[in-house]
């Protein structure tokens, strides 16, 4: 499977394919703001 | 003077009184009806039977010390600060107001909706804005301005950016208006430029942080300071000027180990994750994914430790270092059990890809075709996810081709085309 992966060349689709939701409208988890408000709440807190 | 009749609503629900338990022997349940819907003016001496009622004070004149306590209360809110700290002024704070009504409380109850946000009481934020929803109209403009903005931070929170786009927007128009102080202004800057980044407005994000970040300097608030230069940092990476994303994020970083604050460097370190990745340095993105997962004190949400940690196996995976991005898919289904909302998409969208690497890794071939097919192909679809239902369907296309079952290929070809195109729509 691993290798039959390698032929498909999965991992440059993979590349390629963040790559490209990289640039669109869907990467909103990829990036992460900080957010509006700043208090700070550590995790274990909330 | 106050408005009367709202407060006294207020007031009476708060305590679970009836119009009829409240109004008994003092005025007819019409009448407190119109006094409470401020239909009419009612007479010093009714109003001061229904305070009796309720047990408040009738507050005539400005009491400076509450303003004071208030103020100081409203500002926690605003910056870093200890939750502690918060809870213990806002029950000190709650204690004065339910003994008098006075000219404050109408502001104090508006910033309980940014009180219940920043303590991740989000149902208690909407029952609050639900709650004074019917006294707006007797806002003044200032009271105004904080009502359209901790609304838009509700709006925020919910993931509706549009919305509180939109309401910041009407807070904003106000700012001339009003009397308020330079760092309230630069917060509702920031907050505009972190909700244009969201909706991928990327120049207004660039000229919002600035104008946030020139006032948060003179103050020397280095942490606001950062947070705009990660703002900074996100919008360079969109535009592709990656040498000056790259010079925010080590800003930002610096400044959050000056203020040994975690979050700021662990939202850093992430930030630069991705950057690396994208642009195929996969030895630096996976140095910073690993501060990010390595973390002990899970500085940043569950949401991003699952992105930082999917993002490992792809980067391990695409190095071909299968022993690592096994290692990582186990590490990652770990904090996947820990995640609490189970309903929520990213949780689910995590879940998918965290199996579907598993198969992948585990050469459980028929198990990974049916599984993409079946579950995770559907699942994109219904959740118009289409950037990775691109990637996805491509993939599948791929893997049929090689094995010479074409018409699945063309099918599944067809759909990474459809969905592109429905991508560039958008």
């Amino acid at each position: 499977m691993k290798k039959l992966f390698a032929t498909l060349s999965f991992s440059a689709v993979l590349v390629a394919g963040f790559v490209f939701v990289s640039d669109q409208s869907t990467d909103s988890a990829m990036n992460m703001e900080p957010e509006v408000y700043s208090v700070e709440l550590p995790t274990s807190q909330l | 003077m106050i408005e009367i009749g709202p407060f006294i609503k207020l007031q009476r629900t708060k305590q679970e009184m009836t119009q009829g338990d409240l109004a008994e022997g003092i005025v007819s349940l019409s009448y407190l009806s119109k006094i409470e819907n401020k239909k009419t003016e009612a007479s010093p001496e009714i109003i001061q039977l229904l305070c009796n009622r309720l047990g408040i004070e009738l507050s005539d004149g400005v009491d400076s010390n509450l303003e004071e306590k208030c103020k100081q209360w409203y500002e926690m809110l605003y910056d870093v600060y200890d939750k502690t700290k918060i809870i213990a002024t806002y029950k000190e704070l709650q204690g004065m107001m339910d003994k008098s009504l006075n000219d404050s409380l109408l502001m104090f109850e508006i910033h309980k909706i940014r009180y219940y946000l920043v303590l991740r009481q989000i149902d208690k934020a909407l029952s609050k804005i639900n709650e004074l929803n019917e006294m707006a109209s007797s806002f003044n403009i200032t009271q105004h301005y904080y009502w359209c903005k901790f609304k838009g931070n509700y709006y925020s929170h919910t993931g509706e950016f549009n919305q509180a786009m939109h309401l910041y927007k009407i807070a904003e128009d106000k700012i001339n208006q009003i009397d308020i102080d330079e760092t309230e202004i630069a917060d509702l800057h920031y907050t505009i430029s972190v909700t244009n980044s969201k909706l991928r407005n990327t120049l207004e994000v660039i000229d919002y942080a600035n104008k946030a970040m020139d006032i948060f300097q003179k103050n020397y608030n280095f942490i606001r300071c950062a947070q705009c230069h990660i703002l900074l940092g996100i919008s360079y990476h969109r535009i592709k000027m990656y040498d000056k994303a790259i010079k925010n994020y080590n800003l930002a970083k610096h400044l959050g180990e000056l203020e040994k604050n975690n979050q700021v460097i662990q939202l850093t370190n992430h930030n630069l994750g991705y950057l690396y990745s994208t642009v195929g340095n996969a030895k630096e993105a996976i140095k910073y994914y690993l501060f990010v997962v390595e973390d002990e004190e899970e500085s940043i949400n569950i949401n991003g430790r699952l992105t930082a940690i999917t993002s490992l196996i792809q980067e391990y995976y695409n190095l071909k270092n299968y022993e690592r991005a096994s290692e990582m898919a186990e590490k990652a289904k770990i904090i996947l059990n820990k995640a609490y909302d189970k309903d929520n998409h990213y949780y689910q969208l995590y879940s998918y890809l965290i199996q579907t690497y598993t198969y992948a890794l585990n050469n459980e071939e028929e198990k990974f075709k049916s599984f993409v097919t079946d579950e995770f192909i559907p699942y994109l679809k219904h959740h118009e996810d289409y950037g990775n239902l691109v990637l996805y369907a491509k993939m599948l296309g791929n893997y049929f081709e090689e094995n010479g079952k074409y018409k699945e290929s063309v099918k599944y070809y067809k759909l990474a085309n459809s969905t592109y195109n429905e991508l560039i729509n958008l």
